[in-house]
């Protein structure tokens, strides 16, 4: 049977911001449903999404602390969502969403993990 | 709002239904056809040399990205010995159901009985479709041993 086995959440920082459901209502209406589409699936399938490359671990990160493994991005077409997959509670936190160009956005990343830490402060 | 019921909200409207719908089939024929190259043991090159397809191509597929025609998929996945079955399940499954772990605490157990109201048709049409059943439990012979990946989330993805 189809289910969700995983939970999953939009992060709200500490000063109210919703990140990524802030910059989902910026899409088109084709994007938004291929992200909410893959969402669905990490709700449903988890890690396994992987294989598939879908779901990928953000690697290219300078000294990578030990939470960082724990660092996926969500890929559809050219959009990305970076989301923290929380094994102790079985969730995956969505942290925040960009549109790739062709070199790694350094940036991206970096606020993301920033939003991490964040995060993990709570 | 949380994305589940975001989602929920937004399938209200027809158009991103539409959008969302042909995503998940996308992303339902991906995750089998990774499955059935997995159990095959083939590596993305191998795999597209057995087809005629080029391997970006075969990439291209097994990341949701391509948008083949139901007879493409049939001629594919036909010349490694599959055939496609198809199923239809609810569009938003259950939500996430707390894990059982308290013998006789009623409250915790009761929600988990399945009522079968939600469960995707192949599941009642098993019996009487036996083919379809035999197809769908080879593949999940593939699956890790992980709960997670009872037979039903591998068939459900169209293509065997």
């Amino acid at each position: 049977m189809h289910e969700d086995k995983y939970k999953d959440k939009y992060y709200e920082r500490p000063n109210g911001d919703r990140p990524v459901e802030e910059w989902l209502q910026s899409l088109t209406k084709q994007e938004r449903a291929g992200i909410k589409s893959k969402m669905q699936s990490l709700r449903e399938e988890g890690l396994l999404l992987i294989s598939t490359k879908m779901l990928k671990s953000i690697k290219n990160i300078e000294k990578r602390d030990k939470q960082d493994k724990n660092l996926y991005e969500l890929v559809y077409s050219n959009l990305r969502v970076c989301t923290y997959f929380d094994s102790t509670r079985q969730t995956f936190v969505y942290l925040r969403g960009w549109k790739k160009k062709r070199d790694i956005q350094w940036d991206d990343v970096n606020n993301c993990r920033e939003l991490l830490h964040e995060y993990l402060a709570r | 709002m949380e994305p589940r019921e975001d989602l929920k909200r937004e399938l209200q409207d027809p158009e991103f239904a539409k959008f969302y719908g042909a995503d998940q089939a996308r992303i339902q024929l991906a995750l089998t056809l990774v499955a059935t190259r997995s159990k095959l043991g083939l590596k993305q090159k191998e795999i597209a040399a057995k087809l005629g397809a080029s391997q970006p191509y075969i990439a291209k597929l097994e990341k949701g990205d391509a948008n083949p025609t139901i007879g493409k998929i049939g001629s594919m996945l036909a010349l490694l010995d599959f055939r496609l079955v198809t199923l239809s399940a609810p569009l938003l499954p259950e939500p996430t159901k707390p894990m059982a772990g308290f013998a006789g605490d009623a409250s915790v157990t009761e929600g988990l009985e399945d009522t079968g109201a939600g469960a995707p048709f192949e599941g009642r049409l098993r019996d009487k479709l036996p083919s379809s059943a035999t197809a769908g439990e080879a593949l999940y012979d593939w699956r890790p041993t992980s709960p997670s990946y009872p037979p039903e989330a591998v068939t459900t993805g169209g293509a065997v």
